[in-house]
């Protein structure tokens, strides 16, 4: 076996902000693979570099904004996506993604995520879930399975779970996908189709998080949540959505695949048509 | 004989159709020449309650309500119960008598009454039930004939109001038209005094406080407009979502005013004029955006129409109470700017301010307005366009070369710059790739938490306000310049205002009024010298705890003896308030 070579350069350097790092998350976060699959993602996508840009909220996953060298920005909490909707729609020509934590996304920005996936519009987002708030210590979010444990919810928590592909393709999402930290072939592939859709394409990351929420859940090792993952993963393109919410209890499945891929008509074509209706002075 | 003077109100019902009836009426007066100012007095509901729509017209300028209506044309008992009382001496009546019966419990014997059929006449020749509708426009032909109009320029207005319904609608109305007046020459006798004289055409614009403040950020550059239905800001929403397309703007009604404000933001980095407007309970939603504005020195355009609070409040009256949120409300310190239309014209013209000062400066401008002037109408002399100068200040839209950093990292988005406004690359522009943010940065944009660029951070965008400050819009000082007994205000209660100080004037009373355009950063050196000569401030608001009168000494840095003028029941301040005011400290 050969010995372990140790470089000070990384695959994705022209896309990294190389004097931010080290970067803030802890050992285990699985936001780095999400990170690395985004940026190989990007390096073969047909949109020039300079054409992406990235809009990130607040939590761990809001940090990507400041480690990404295209140009971002780093909203406030649970207000990427109205962002980047006055963003896209000044800028058509830019290749937008949101990259955004399940507190910020789907919690406090539920709101958000509901008519931006209903109005269609052309936006990337990059959702990773670890069932957690983990910036601010490991309370519990829209995504945190029922009976799980967090600095909030000591008893388990009361509340059940958003099960996020039905969510996204109930509200209209044309492309729904979900993979895991680990299935970066897979993650990455998804976000390059994510960037070739014209709409709202929703890729769902599941992640590890072994500090916020591991800890408490019986995944305290950084390697637990992980193999957990990989034994309970199902890859079925055409899973049921209704069956595919996440329980993180060990036995379960984790159903992953490319769920959704149809053509829906866009927020900008479907107003084009009807302005152009106008134009052409047609009822 | 009163001629060129007066306020007819239309009492009906929301829905009644009694607001077209109003609004015919004021294109009349307009196109006799006339000044006019319309006041609506509606309920928050769309059909079924009272309302009433009164129409001002005068030989001068006017933006006030008029101390009570002259002409109350009750298109049902509940009108002339509600309203009968307001009239004043001489005052006139015209009165709905197809029930047979005089009007119910009004035993005012000083004032004109004039009964007509109105019900009786439309059904009877206008096709049965279903015209009754018609009746308005009756009423409008016995109007013209008592206040000598010519019937056809009301049915020039007529035909613009209705020609898009077709034909026969528009000839069914110029039938009631003529009905309505027809009954007046053959039944009723003149014994009132007011008449209307047409003048020579004047070339005047009649249009709604949020039209003009729409098109005045159009003029201005807008392309981005996002908001949510809220009275009384909806119209800007809706003038702009008919024009924007045309100049490829875009308009977005959001889920929510949080959303609004932050895609304006989103818009704004994309390097396009953006703007939102809502009122108070939107814009407490839009508060973080506010700060985050000030804080990533991202241009935002806010035009708040403040109604009566709190919370859903009433929601169609009108109030002032907003003005400590719109000066403090945020978290963290930040530069903002906040301005105060005094007038529909002005709002014109501040609006399309507000949008060079927002971009130029690189933070939250404020428009602070009032439902009354939102939601009324005033004539005013045409805009002038050649007036409206698009500032872009700092904004790279071509590639940079030059200011590439050497070492290789990135654009300097916050540059510590002497007068705090850094130069701002619009995203993909070569040589111009930053990270903007909401959270503290270093120069590139990156996060940083080091307490000397901190306090370097905070003390450059706080100098903005000092750049700014030589180009807000001054305080305006109206009357006599010598006098000593001064008017301190904004906003609508300006037009009240004047009309207080011809009176005043009349009795052998000078004033003078200063009016506030720039709220904040507030021109204390400006007002301090303006009052510095005053005997008595009175410090006329809408609001219940006179919110500026109590600010006064904080802004000022000195205490000046003043009066509080306020009102807060939902009603429009009328002039014979402020004089009586006025007087009582003469």
């Amino acid at each position: 076996m050969n010995a372990a070579t140790i470089t000070d350069r990384h695959p994705g350097d022209v896309l990294l902000r190389r004097e931010r790092f080290p970067h803030i998350w802890c050992p285990g976060c699985g936001l780095g693979n999400a990170l690395r699959c985004y940026v190989e993602a990007m390096k073969v996508s047909d949109t020039p570099l300079d054409k992406h840009v990235v809009v990130s909220g607040i939590g761990c996953s809001g940090r990507v904004a400041g480690y990404v060298n295209i140009d971002s920005y780093h909203t406030t909490h649970g207000r990427p996506i109205p962002f980047a909707t006055g963003l896209k729609l000044m800028k058509p020509e830019l290749e937008v993604t949101v990259f955004s934590g399940d507190g910020d996304l789907i919690t406090i920005g539920g709101n958000h995520f509901i008519h931006t996936a209903r109005r269609n519009l052309d936006l990337n987002i990059l959702f990773v879930n670890n069932f957690n708030y983990g910036m601010t210590g490991g309370q519990f979010g829209a995504t945190t399975p029922y009976a799980a444990r967090t600095t909030t919810t000591p008893y388990g928590n009361f509340e059940q779970a958003f099960n996020m592909p039905l969510l996204a393709a109930a509200c209209g999402a044309p492309f729904v996908a979900r993979w895991t930290t680990l299935h970066v072939r897979q993650l990455k592939e998804a976000i390059q189709r994510a960037f070739e859709v014209e709409g709202f394409a929703f890729v769902e990351i599941i992640s590890p998080c072994p500090i916020g929420f591991g800890r408490k859940n019986r995944f305290a090792d950084a390697m637990d949540e992980m193999t957990h993952f990989r034994e309970g993963a199902v890859v079925d393109h055409d899973a049921d959505l209704r069956e595919v919410g996440i329980t993180m209890r060990r036995g379960d499945p984790i159903v992953v695949g490319n769920f959704v891929d149809v053509e829906r008509p866009s927020y900008d074509v479907g107003k084009r048509k009807l302005l152009q209706k106008v134009r052409e002075g047609l009822p | 004989m009163i001629t060129n003077d007066l306020a007819v109100m239309i009492g009906g019902r929301a829905g009644d159709g009694s607001l077209v009836t109003g609004e015919i009426l004021a294109k009349v007066f307009r196109d006799m020449g006339l000044e006019v100012f319309t006041i609506r007095d509606f309920p928050s509901n769309i059909r079924g309650l009272p309302t009433s729509y009164t129409i001002r017209t005068k030989d001068r300028s006017i933006m006030a309500r008029k101390d009570h209506p002259d002409i109350l044309l009750a298109i049902d008992e509940e009108a002339l119960r509600l309203h009968g009382d307001e009239l004043p001496p001489d005052g006139v009546v015209i009165y709905d008598s197809s029930s047979g019966e005089g009007p119910p419990d009004f035993e005012r014997e000083d004032v004109h009454v004039y009964q007509v059929p109105l019900k009786s006449i439309t059904v009877d020749n206008l096709g049965g039930a279903r015209a009754e509708i018609f009746k308005n426009v009756v009423s409008l032909g016995v109007l013209a004939h008592l206040l000598s109009v010519d019937v056809a320029i009301i049915k020039e207005a007529i035909e613009k109001e209705f020609s898009r319904k077709g034909e026969e609608i528009v000839q069914k109305n110029f039938q009631a038209l003529d009905l309505g007046a027809q009954y007046a020459d053959e039944n009723l006798a003149k014994t009132d005094p007011y008449v209307l004289e047409r003048r020579d055409k004047q070339d005047s614009l009649l249009i709604l406080g949020d039209d003009a403040i729409a098109y005045g950020a159009l003029a201005a550059g807008l392309r981005f407009y996002a908001g949510y239905p809220i009275t009384p800001a909806t119209e800007i929403l809706e003038w702009l979502a008919a024009h924007m397309p045309e100049y490829n703007g875009v308009v977005v009604q959001a889920e929510d005013e949080i959303s609004a404000v932050t895609m304006c933001l989103g818009a704004s980095y994309a390097g396009l004029r953006s703007m939102t407007g809502t009122s108070g309970p939107g814009a407490d939603l839009m508060v973080e955006a506010i700060s985050m504005s000030g804080m990533a020195e991202l241009p935002l355009v806010i035009i708040h129409g403040q109604r009566g609070g709190p919370s859903t409040g009433l929601p169609t009256k009108v109030e002032q109470a907003d003005l400590k949120h719109v000066l403090f409300a945020s978290h963290g310190d930040f530069p903002r700017i906040v301005l105060a239309p005094g007038t529909i014209e002005e709002g014109f013209y501040l609006t399309a301010k507000a949008l060079n000062l927002a971009e130029r400066f690189q933070l939250p401008v404020i428009v602070l307005t009032d439902q009354a002037l939102c939601q009324n109408k005033q004539t005013i002399p045409p805009f002038d366009l050649s007036q409206i100068e698009v500032d872009r200040g700092k904004l790279l839209n071509d590639p940079i070369e030059a200011l590439q950093s050497p070492n290789g990292g990135n654009f300097h988005r916050y540059a510590l710059v002497e007068d705090g406004v850094s130069p701002r690359p619009i995203p993909s522009i070569p040589g111009g790739l930053h990270e903007a943010s909401s959270i503290e940065h270093d120069e590139m944009g990156y996060t940083t938490e080091d307490p000397e660029l901190r306090k370097a951070m905070m003390a450059k965008r706080m100098r903005k306000l000092e750049t700014a400050r030589p180009e807000l819009p001054g305080p305006v000082l109206h009357g006599d310049p010598s006098a000593d007994l001064v008017f301190l205000s904004f906003g609508y209660p300006t037009g009240a205002i004047w009309e207080a100080m011809e009176r005043l004037k009349e009795d052998g009373i000078p004033t003078k009024y200063v009016q506030l355009r720039t709220l904040w950063p507030f021109p204390a050196e400006e007002v301090g010298d303006l009052l510095a000569d005053a005997r008595e401030i009175l410090v006329v608001e809408h609001n219940y705890s006179g919110q500026l009168a109590a600010l006064l000494p904080t802004l000022l840095g000195k205490v000046l003896p003043t009066t509080s003028v306020t009102r807060y029941d939902g009603l429009l301040m009328t002039p014979g308030e402020i004089v009586a005011a006025a007087k009582e400290v003469a």
